[in-house]
């Protein structure tokens, strides 16, 4: 009697340390919306976070290859699409870093008649700035580009020299610059090259102290 | 009942992050950007490099590395398909065949899937718009293959593989295109498959 008693009272505990153990639908429901809770968060936070941390990115990969002092040219179509996936493989392109903290950048560049365009990527990879031929004047650049307050600096006091100049005031203070010039045929390449080499793309010290 | 717990929430956070990193890790790899305007099978993002764009198509971006035209450059228009629907491959034959949308100058050119020149031997994988390659009603007609083509011929060889997947690129430049609303009136030209070697 005794015995089986016991076993009879283990039998049920086991019973009820088994049902303690199953997870009620309530407690189910709430593990499954938890992890779909996480899983958007992490979801969100991965996407945001992509571009901050990817080194493969066109900004990255457009740092690499651009200088610090003047343009870098990529004149073969082979070597810029390596460098960045995506360019024209008609054009001839030019890179070049600028950092306006400090002093303005001034970007400058004479062609012939062939269609050229240019843009100023900040960090992210989005376009701050961008113009081709049709829009620059006389075909040819003169750009300056400042950062604000430098920007206030010369509606207060413009500087006579900078006159036909294009201001850009650049929102970011780090950019790239990326000069497209349409060459299709070898000759028009090597001339695009040379250009490139001529272009200017320096910092500019327009604010003398006095 | 001490450990029930501790291992209930380990699998809730294995899981979350799991599911939420997997499917984020999907999101980028997907080849059309969100916020996509699609003209037959061209597909053209006038919003990539703006502070207009999407974060999904900001991470994509970010994973194939490209810089996009900016608005007042132009607008790139990529094929990955044909007009029957099946991807483009080095080893095919195919027609462009038809108009473009308006715009000072524009390219067309092959290039392996991830946007990389083809090592095509010295052959041509581009044209430009001057002119010579207008049909009389002002038409384009090209011939991309991996073989030499009468007529306007874009070399497809140069690819790892014989058969790898491939991408036409119109490049629009100084281009009305740009515009969303003016995007949509606008007729991009056909892709048809001929044959495959």
């Amino acid at each position: 009697m005794t015995a089986l008693g016991r076993a009879l009272g283990s039998a049920v505990d086991r019973g009820i340390v088994a049902a303690r153990n199953m997870p009620s639908a309530g407690t189910l429901s709430a593990g499954l919306l938890a992890t779909l809770l996480l899983a958007g968060i992490v979801h969100i936070v991965t996407i945001l976070s992509i571009p901050h941390y990817s080194d493969a990115d066109g900004w990255s990969r457009a740092a690499a290859v651009a200088g610090n002092g003047g343009w870098t040219p990529l004149v073969s179509p082979a070597s810029s699409q390596a460098a960045l996936p995506g360019l024209d493989p008609l054009f001839v392109h030019g890179l070049c870093r600028i950092s306006i903290n400090e002093v303005p950048a001034i970007l400058s560049l004479e062609t012939a008649n062939r269609f050229w365009s240019l843009a100023l990527y900040d960090r992210s990879g989005t376009v701050e700035f961008s113009l081709n031929d049709r829009t620059a004047v006389e075909g040819a650049l003169e750009m300056l580009v400042v950062n604000s307050l430098d920007a206030e600096r010369l509606k207060e006091s413009p500087q006579a020299d900078l006159e036909g100049m294009i201001i850009v005031e650049g929102v970011s203070t780090d950019l790239i610059a990326v000069l497209r010039l349409y060459a299709p045929e070898p000759a028009d390449r090597a001339e695009a090259a040379a250009q490139i080499a001529a272009a200017q793309c320096s910092p500019a010290p327009v604010f003398t102290e006095n | 009942m001490r450990y029930q717990l501790p291992l209930g929430l380990l699998g809730i956070v294995a899981a979350g992050f799991g599911i939420g990193m997997g499917s984020a890790w999907l999101m980028t790899q997907s080849i059309q950007p969100l916020d996509a305007i699609t003209l037959g099978v061209w597909i053209a993002s006038p919003n990539a490099g703006t502070p207009d764009a999407d974060p999904y198509s900001r991470a994509r971006l970010a994973r194939t590395g490209e810089l996009p035209l900016g608005s007042g450059e132009g607008l790139a228009l990529v094929a990955r398909t044909d007009s029957g629907g099946r991807a483009l491959q080095s080893d095919c034959i195919y027609r462009v065949l038809g108009h473009t949308p308006q715009a000072r100058l524009w390219t067309l050119s092959v290039e392996a899937a991830d946007g990389r020149a083809l090592a095509s031997g010295g052959n041509i994988t581009a044209v430009g718009s001057e002119g010579l390659f207008r049909q009389g009603d002002g038409g384009l007609n090209v011939v991309v293959a991996p073989t030499p083509q009468a007529g306007i011929w874009l070399a497809s060889n140069g690819t790892e593989r014989f058969d790898s997947p491939i991408r036409l690129v119109a490049r629009l430049y100084d281009t009305p295109a740009r515009t969303v609303t003016a995007l949509t009136n606008f007729v991009m030209p056909e892709i048809s498959r001929e044959r495959c070697l």
